[in-house]
């Protein structure tokens, strides 16, 4: 005899990038939102923007990532109220750690990025567990393909393994920060490539770009099978 | 996987994806998922590659003793049922599912398909592997008999590029085999060459 369990997870595959920079913050995620082998939606955008030139990527499980963004969203409308004034991306944070707590012994299934610019107008990302756990970092990746994507990071970003030409492997190459079109151009890479080793990656990316000029979204095509 | 095998006017042409998969992640891209089993019998692969590896090696060992033995090439149809008894005797520890097409003089091309528990079925078109749900309906709409081969080749091509793009387990590209009285020809289409796989989603 056996008993069905009550499930209510289910995972919709999605993957996201972020990476901040002198300037500029990025954060990509793609749009093919599965169950199993099938395809739901090949535009399923998980890249969200909640003003104040916020944006929030959550992937995982569909449902709950969208429950968390609304409530996010309702919760800078409601700071708006109290406090008439923007919400920094600190402050975002640490409000977003304590929706994802609050649900600790039923967690939102969804790995949680938020991006934004600090006042010194530096890009900001943190990262979050699906319990809030978070942290700021400079570059990250999330969701069912973040394995793939996070040494092809670590060397392109961060420069780890990468020493000067010509010293042996003795000198490392030194830490920088980079150009938008830069980390666009490792964004791409990071997702053709994934798409071609991970089944729940392609169909297209969708990318925000936060300056201080506001927010600026791209598409960039991945292929569909 | 999606594997497919038809009879046109001329001989028979095999067409695969070519994705291999542990999971979510695609363990080989460039898979060939089509298999020489004799010199005008081929077979295409879908279930366990380790199993259909196996099956396919003892079917060449098999055959090529066929030869020997009886002075002339075994017919598609000795070489199906014998695929077809393999997988039956062992379906309980296969996870293999065939399809074994060829070309022969007397007959013009057959093609059997063998699915799961190890039947044989003989069709003038078969189509295997997971992706092949995404196609039934496609297949039943657009399918004739004694296609020229320029038709058959597009057909298959099609009826492929449609399930890599909704079947999770099929993509990369695509490979095909023709076989008719001239021999055997192979066929490749990848994205961004020459020879490009049709694109349906906008």
């Amino acid at each position: 005899m056996s008993q069905s369990q009550f499930d209510p997870y289910v995972q919709n595959g999605g993957t996201t990038v972020a990476i901040a920079g002198d300037g500029f913050a990025i954060l990509a995620g793609d749009t093919r939102s599965v169950n199993g082998y099938n395809i739901n939606t090949r535009f399923q955008p998980r890249v969200h923007e909640v003003g104040d030139d916020l944006v929030i990527g959550a992937s995982g499980f569909e449902a709950d990532a969208l429950a968390l963004v609304k409530r996010i969203q309702q919760r800078i409308d409601l700071y708006h109220d109290n406090h008439e004034r923007k919400m920094s991306a600190q402050s975002c944070a640490c409000m977003v750690r304590t929706l994802l707590y609050g649900k600790r012994f039923f967690p939102y299934y969804v790995y949680t990025t938020v991006a934004g610019i600090d006042k010194e107008g530096k890009g900001e990302i943190y990262s979050f567990d699906p319990v809030g756990s978070y942290e700021r970092e400079w570059c990250r990746a999330g969701g069912s393909a973040a394995n793939f994507i996070t040494p092809f990071l670590d060397n392109q970003v961060n420069l780890h393994n990468q020493y000067v030409p010509g010293s042996h492997g003795k000198e490392r190459k030194p830490r920088r920060l980079l150009k938008l079109e830069e980390a666009m151009k490792i964004t791409t890479d990071a997702f053709t490539s994934a798409g071609e080793r991970h089944i729940e990656v392609g169909d297209s990316v969708l990318v925000k770009i936060i300056t201080k000029e506001g927010v600026e979204t791209r598409i960039i095509p991945l292929k569909k099978d | 996987t999606t594997i497919t095998a038809l009879r046109y006017k001329d001989g028979v042409i095999l067409a695969a994806d070519s994705r291999t998969t542990m999971g979510a992640y695609i363990a080989n891209r460039v898979t060939d998922k089509l298999t020489q089993l004799t010199d005008n019998i081929w077979c295409c692969r879908s279930g366990s590659a380790a199993d259909t590896q196996t099956v396919a090696d003892l079917l060449k060992y098999y055959l090529s003793m066929y030869r020997i033995q009886f002075g002339h090439d075994p017919s598609v149809h000795t070489a199906a049922t014998l695929a077809s008894e393999m997988c039956y005797q062992n379906k309980n520890m296969l996870s293999a599912g065939l399809i074994v097409a060829g070309y022969d003089e007397k007959t013009g091309g057959d093609v059997y398909s063998i699915p799961l528990g190890g039947s044989l079925h003989k069709q003038p078109l078969a189509i295997g592997g997971s992706g092949s749900a995404f196609i039934y309906g496609f297949c039943d709409a657009n399918f004739r008999e004694n296609m020229t081969q320029e038709e058959a080749v597009e057909f298959l091509k099609n009826a492929v590029a449609l399930a890599m793009e909704r079947d999770g387990s099929s993509g990369g590209t695509i490979r095909m085999v023709i076989l008719n009285k001239d021999g055997m020809e192979r066929k490749f289409f990848a994205i961004d060459t020459a020879n490009p796989i049709p694109v349906f989603t906008h």
